[in-house]
C-alpha cells in the first residue's frame, strides 16, 4: 500500500509540475515585465508564527513540488527566468538593518556568505538561466569575508548576459540617489568645458546602481507582509510607471499564485496602454 | 495561438474572480470610524496624489481637484494634521493656486466673526504661471533650486489649539464651527521630482566648480564627495510625509494597481501609502456618463485608521 501512496504522490507531483509549466507558456503568451523587484519582508514574523526563532525565518525553507527543499527566493527566481523577466531585483539588506540585535545581523550575514559561496561554487539555477550577479549598495559596511564572497560570486557569473539578478545589501535608495549625483557631477569636473545644463533626470538615473548594473526600467514592485512602504527600496526606480502591490502574504510563503494575479494585471496596464 | 487563447480565458477568469470578491467585499463592508475618533497615531505630515487618467476635460478635472483639496483641508484643520502637500503630476493644482489660496482664504475669512483667526499670507506671492519655477521658502536662499512648489500657511493667531492626539475630541452639540487648526498646504508636481535633484545636482557642480577656481591646494585632483546629508536638505525642500493617500477621481472597476505617478522620490522612504476604495468614494453623475469621484470622510478616515495601524520598525 505504501508504495501505491509513494507512487500516486509522485504522480500528482509531476502532473502539478506540468500544469504550472503550461501556466507559464500561457503567461508567456502575453506581455511580460522587462524588471521585477521584490522586497522580501516578513521571514521573521512568519517564523514566529511557527514557532521558530526569528534567525531561522530568514534561512527557511519549503518543500517543492519536485521535492526538493527550495527557499522562495529560488522559487521566485527561476519561475521568472522561466518566463523571460530579464531583471529581478531583491532587498536582501537595508543599511538601517544593522540596527538589529547583534545576534540576527551576524546570523544574516552568515547566511549571505553561505549562499554566496555557493553561488561561487556552484550556481547551477543561475549558469542555467545565464543569470548575472550584482550585488548593489553599500559594500563597504559589510564584514571583509561576505565583501569576498560577494566578489567571487559576481566574477563567476560575470559573462551570464541572458538576464540579472541585483541583490541589494547593504542598500537604501537615498544612498544610491546621492552617489548617482555624485558620480554625475564628477564626470562632469572630469572634462575640460562641462555644461552644467546638460545634467538631467536622465543622467541622474543613467548612473543608478540598477542602470550601471544595466537593469532595464522596473515594471513591477512587490513588497510582501501586507506593509504599505518602501522603506528607502528603489524610490527613484518605483515612483512613476511601476505597479506596485503591497501583499499580505509573508515571504516564506508568497509563490506563484500570488505572482500570477500580479502579472495579469500587468498585461492589462500594457494592453490598455497601447490600444489608448 | 492556442496559448493566447487560453491567456485571454486566464484573464477572464481573473476578472470574475475579482469582481466577485469585490462584491463579497461590499457585502462586508465596515464603515471606517468617524474623523473626530480616537487613533492611536496620526501623521503629522499627509500628503495626497491625485490622479485622472482622462485628459478630455482639463476644466472638469481641476474643479474636482480642487473639490478634494478643499475636503482634506478642512479634515486636516479638524484633526491638527500640521502639514499637507497636494500632488498631482500634471500640475493642474499648481496651476490654480491663486484660486486655492483665495478659496482658503475667504474660508478663514468667514471664521473671523466668531474666533481670532488670521490668516497669514505665504512666504512668497503665488505663481503666475505653473511654468515658472523658484523656490520658495527661505531654507533655499543658500542653496537655490529651482522648483515649482506653492506653500500656503493657514494659523490662528491668539488661540490655543494645540490639542494631544492621544486625547480625543469630542464636540459639544452647539458647536456650530469645530476648531481649525493652522496647516502648512504644500502644492506640487512633477516639476519637484526628479527634477530638482537634477537641478540640485547643477547647483552642486557650479557650486564645486566655483569652489576649485577659488583654491589654491590641489583640491581638484581629490574626488568630489557628496554627503547623504547635503543633498537632504535639497531635493524639493519638502519634508517628507509620513502617510500618502493615493486617490483616483475617476475609479474603475477593476482598478488598476497602485502606483506613485512621478511623486518626489527622495520623500517617500518612510511613507505609508493608502489608495482609496471604489466603495468609499462618492461617485458623482456627469453629463457625459463618466462617474467621476470626489474623496469623502469614509475614505478619508479609512486611510488614517489604516495609518493608525501600521508598525514601524526602522530596519530593526
Amino acid at each position: 500500500m505504501t508504495w501505491i501512496l509513494g507512487w500516486t504522490v509522485s504522480l500528482l507531483a509531476f502532473i502539478k509540475a506540468q500544469l504550472v509549466t503550461l501556466l507559464l507558456h500561457v503567461l508567456s503568451a502575453g506581455p511580460i515585465p522587462r524588471h521585477v523587484a521584490f522586497e522580501m519582508d516578513g521571514n521573521r514574523r512568519f517564523a514566529r508564527l511557527t514557532g521558530r526563532r526569528a534567525v531561522e525565518g530568514h534561512s527557511d525553507g519549503f518543500i517543492h513540488s519536485s521535492g526538493y527543499i527550495l527557499d522562495p527566493a529560488s522559487v521566485i527566481l527561476e519561475i521568472c527566468m522561466h518566463l523571460d523577466i530579464r531583471c529581478v531585483t531583491v532587498y536582501a539588506f537595508a543599511i538601517e538593518n544593522f540596527n538589529r540585535p547583534p545576534d540576527e545581523v551576524g546570523a544574516l550575514m552568515k547566511l549571505a556568505e553561505e549562499r554566496l559561496i555557493e553561488i561561487a561554487q556552484n550556481g547551477a539555477l543561475l549558469s542555467q538561466y545565464g543569470v548575472r550577479l550584482n550585488v548593489l549598495g553599500h559594500r563597504e559596511l559589510l564584514p571583509m569575508h561576505v565583501q569576498v564572497a560577494i566578489d567571487k560570486a559576481e566574477r563567476m557569473t560575470c559573462q551570464n548576459n541572458r538576464a540579472i539578478l541585483n541583490v541589494c545589501a547593504p542598500y537604501a535608495s537615498r544612498h544610491e540617489i546621492t552617489l548617482a549625483v555624485q558620480s554625475v557631477v564628477q564626470q562632469a569636473l572630469d572634462k575640460d568645458n562641462f555644461d552644467s545644463s546638460l545634467i538631467t533626470e536622465q543622467t541622474i538615473e543613467e548612473n543608478l546602481m540598477t542602470s550601471l548594473g544595466g537593469s532595464p526600467p522596473l515594471d513591477i514592485f512587490i513588497r510582501t507582509s501586507g506593509v504599505k512602504r518602501l522603506s528607502g527600496f528603489l524610490q527613484w526606480q518605483c515612483c512613476e510607471n511601476t505597479q506596485i502591490h503591497m501583499v499580505n502574504t509573508y515571504w516564506p510563503d508568497f509563490g506563484l499564485w500570488d505572482f500570477v494575479p500580479i502579472l495579469l494585471d500587468y498585461q492589462r496596464k500594457v494592453w490598455a496602454r497601447s490600444s489608448s | 495561438m492556442v496559448a493566447s487563447l487560453f491567456l485571454w480565458l486566464l484573464h477572464l477568469l481573473h476578472a470574475s474572480l475579482v469582481f466577485l470578491t469585490t462584491k463579497f467585499q461590499k457585502r462586508r463592508y465596515l464603515p471606517p470610524q468617524p474623523v473626530t475618533a480616537y487613533r492611536s497615531k496620526l501623521p503629522k505630515h499627509l500628503a495626497i496624489i491625485l490622479v485622472s487618467y482622462n485628459a478630455a476635460n482639463p476644466k472638469h478635472t481641476e474643479e474636482l481637484y480642487l473639490e478634494c483639496l478643499f475636503r482634506v483641508v478642512k479634515w486636516c484643520k479638524v484633526l491638527g494634521i500640521e502639514q499637507l502637500t497636494a500632488y498631482d503630476a500634471e500640475g493642474t493644482l499648481l496651476g490654480c493656486s491663486d484660486i486655492i489660496q483665495e478659496r482658503l482664504t475667504h474660508r478663514n475669512d468667514m471664521l473671523t466673526d466668531e474666533s481670532e483667526s488670521e490668516l497669514e499670507y505665504p512666504l512668497t506671492p503665488p505663481l503666475s504661471e505653473a511654468s515658472e519655477s523658484r523656490s520658495h521658502s527661505p531654507d533655499f536662499e543658500d542653496f537655490p533650486v529651482q522648483l515649482n512648489v506653492t506653500t500656503v500657511s493657514t494659523s490662528r493667531k491668539g488661540a490655543s489649539h494645540h490639542r494631544p492626539r492621544e486625547v480625543a475630541v469630542r464636540r459639544r452639540a452647539h458647536d456650530k464651527h469645530p476648531p481649525y487648526n493652522p496647516l502648512t498646504l504644500h502644492i506640487i508636481s512633477r516639476s519637484a521630482s526628479k527634477a530638482a535633484i537634477a537641478s540640485a545636482a547643477r547647483f552642486l557642480l557650479d557650486e564645486e566648480f566655483r569652489r576649485r577656481q577659488n583654491s589654491d591646494d590641489l583640491d581638484h585632483v581629490k574626488a568630489y564627495e557628496l554627503p547623504i546629508s547635503k543633498l537632504t536638505s535639497v531635493p524639493g525642500g519638502l519634508p517628507s510625509p509620513d502617510f500618502m493617500i493615493v486617490h483616483h477621481i475617476r475609479p474603475q472597476d477593476h482598478p488598476p494597481p497602485l502606483e506613485l505617478h512621478g511623486f518626489p522620490p527622495w520623500q517617500i522612504a518612510l511613507t505609508e501609502i493608502h489608495r482609496t476604495i471604489a466603495h468609499d468614494v462618492a461617485l458623482l453623475k456627469h453629463p457625459n456618463n463618466s462617474m467621476p469621484s470626489l474623496i469623502t470622510e469614509e475614505a478619508f478616515c479609512r486611510a488614517l485608521d489604516e495609518y493608525a495601524g501600521a508598525q514601524f520598525r526602522l530596519g530593526r
